[in-house]
């Protein structure tokens, strides 16, 4: 998103404010309109959990109607596992499987902001564009509590360090005794295609700590001019070792030396969004009072997609 | 699995809910309660631990009684996938996040609730919950005022939920066990 002088910014407030003081619905619809394309703008490009998981949108038609509730469900099927093919000698024939195909339910609820209040005549004064007034604070609550719940989800099936995670017989969150080097970036890099599933990964969430350590290789570690541009420039990359590489800021949800490893999306499970980031703003006398709002649902129905390293561990 | 339907555990507002300024809280179940007291059913009387999360009844403590909205195992309370430690197959539910909803006995509202041990509930009943995990631990039951915690007083008795479950009607009302 382009930045905008405070002479813009001011524009765009005069005609935001013109159309929210005004008693024709149709110019304040216009107004909060405007409010929710710039919000879902900002949710697409600042929250981690979008860009590993992009969400699909779901509508009423698609979703499972249960008989115990009248909330949103949606039932998606897995892909079955099969044993494998065997060698046998002539005069035999095969073993029988009835086939069975397993399934996982998304279930959906709301996040929600605070209501904030403000009396307009003193958002009279401020010069930064209002739809970011409006919607930057809520922007940061809603990613932070999608992204806080995508990474508990994460941790919670993934079972713990070293330990082994039941469906696929192996242990996805590795702690590696080493720091981080050219040997246990790829060492780490091993752990999703252990897997049964032999997933490959395509995402890698890294803190914006921990990617400094990778940026100090050498020449000889990071292999030719690519070390002198990143010593030169700073961490400019966004693919590398042949992945998407995300780096946050959220150091309270990605802890230093830890790196986190993702499958391509579509093997590991669903994100819907119901009701896409909404902004509920309205004028009563002189105050104005507005909140975000969206309903999700998103379940990490194949867990073999995921993998987790904590380097210099104990 | 028991019989089920949407409506066999309930509670409602009668009056004053919802409203866009209403004091509803939420909060988790406490990781306490044992699986064999869940799934804890909407319209049980809960009181908030130290870790502010929700525990049975009020008892005789000096809490604040609040009344469950949901039942625990609501879709939009959890998407139960399995241990992922143990089961194999399982899934995790990235949402929803866990917290029920409940409306305190401070809020102006005439509840509603099919929670209740059976009994007698005429009108100015004073109304307790017992703590603990058993059977009635939770569920609305006539108290004793400066005895026991007092949750609520009954308002028109014992009356249909709408759907022909029967719900005890009251309106909300914390008196504490000592003057």
């Amino acid at each position: 998103m382009a930045v905008m002088t405070q002479e813009e910014s001011k524009l765009i407030n005069e005609a935001l404010f013109e159309k929210l003081s005004s008693n024709d619905s149709g110019l304040v619809k216009q107004a909060i309109d405007a409010v929710n394309d710039f919000t879902r703008t900002k949710m697409r490009e600042d929250g981690f959990f979008r860009r590993i998981m992009p969400p699909l949108p779901i509508s009423n038609d698609e979703l499972d109607r249960q008989q115990d509730t009248d909330k949103p469900v949606k039932i998606v099927d897995k892909e079955p596992d099969s044993p494998a093919a065997i060698s046998v000698p002539f005069a035999t024939l095969p073993n029988s499987l009835y086939i069975r195909g397993p399934r996982y339910k998304v279930t959906f609820d709301r996040i929600v902001t605070t209501r904030f209040t403000k009396d307009v005549d003193e958002l009279r004064t401020w010069v930064m564009d209002i739809r970011q007034v409006l919607s930057d604070n809520s922007i940061k609550d809603m990613l932070a509590e999608e992204d806080g719940k995508f990474l508990r989800a994460v941790n919670t099936a993934l079972v713990g360090q070293n330990m082994t995670v039941p469906t696929s017989g192996v242990v996805q969150w590795e702690g590696l005794g080493s720091a981080i080097s050219r040997d246990s970036l790829w060492d780490a890099m091993k752990i999703m295609p252990n897997t049964p599933s032999n997933l490959e990964v395509h995402t890698v969430l890294i803190n914006n700590i921990t990617i400094k350590e990778v940026a100090k290789f050498g020449r000889n570690e990071m292999g030719g001019d690519l070390s002198v541009d990143i010593m030169r420039s700073g961490w400019t990359l966004r693919e590398f070792m042949g992945v998407q590489w995300i780096i946050t800021i959220k150091k309270d949800l990605v802890a230093t030396d830890t790196i986190y490893y993702f499958s391509d999306p579509k093997f590991m499970g669903k994100f819907f969004v119901l009701e896409d980031t909404t902004m509920f703003v309205r004028r009563e006398a002189y105050f104005l009072e507005f909140f975000a709002y969206e309903t999700i649902g998103a379940t990490l129905g194949h867990t073999s997609g995921l993998a987790r390293a904590d380097f210099n561990a104990a | 699995m028991a019989f089920r339907q949407m409506t066999s555990h309930t509670l409602d507002a009668s009056k004053g809910w919802p409203q866009q300024y209403g004091v509803d809280f939420k909060a988790p179940l406490s990781a306490s309660i044992p699986d064999s007291r869940l799934p804890v059913y909407a319209g049980h009387c809960v009181r908030l631990d130290s870790d502010g999360t929700f525990l049975l009844g009020v008892g005789t403590t000096a809490s604040m009684p609040l009344f469950l909205f949901q039942n625990s195992d609501d879709p939009d309370i959890v998407n139960d996938g399995g241990d992922a430690a143990v089961d194999v197959g399982g899934w995790v539910g990235i949402t929803p996040g866990g917290g029920i909803m409940a409306i305190p006995a401070k809020a102006a509202v005439e509840l509603m609730s099919t929670e209740y041990v059976a009994g007698s509930y005429p009108p100015n009943t004073h109304l307790t919950a017992a703590i603990g995990t058993v059977a009635a631990s939770g569920r609305l039951v006539a108290g004793t005022v400066y005895t026991d915690t007092i949750v609520g007083i009954v308002s028109r008795g014992v009356v249909n939920n709408g759907h022909g479950v029967n719900a005890v009607t009251f309106w909300p009302w914390y008196i504490p066990p000592t003057p």
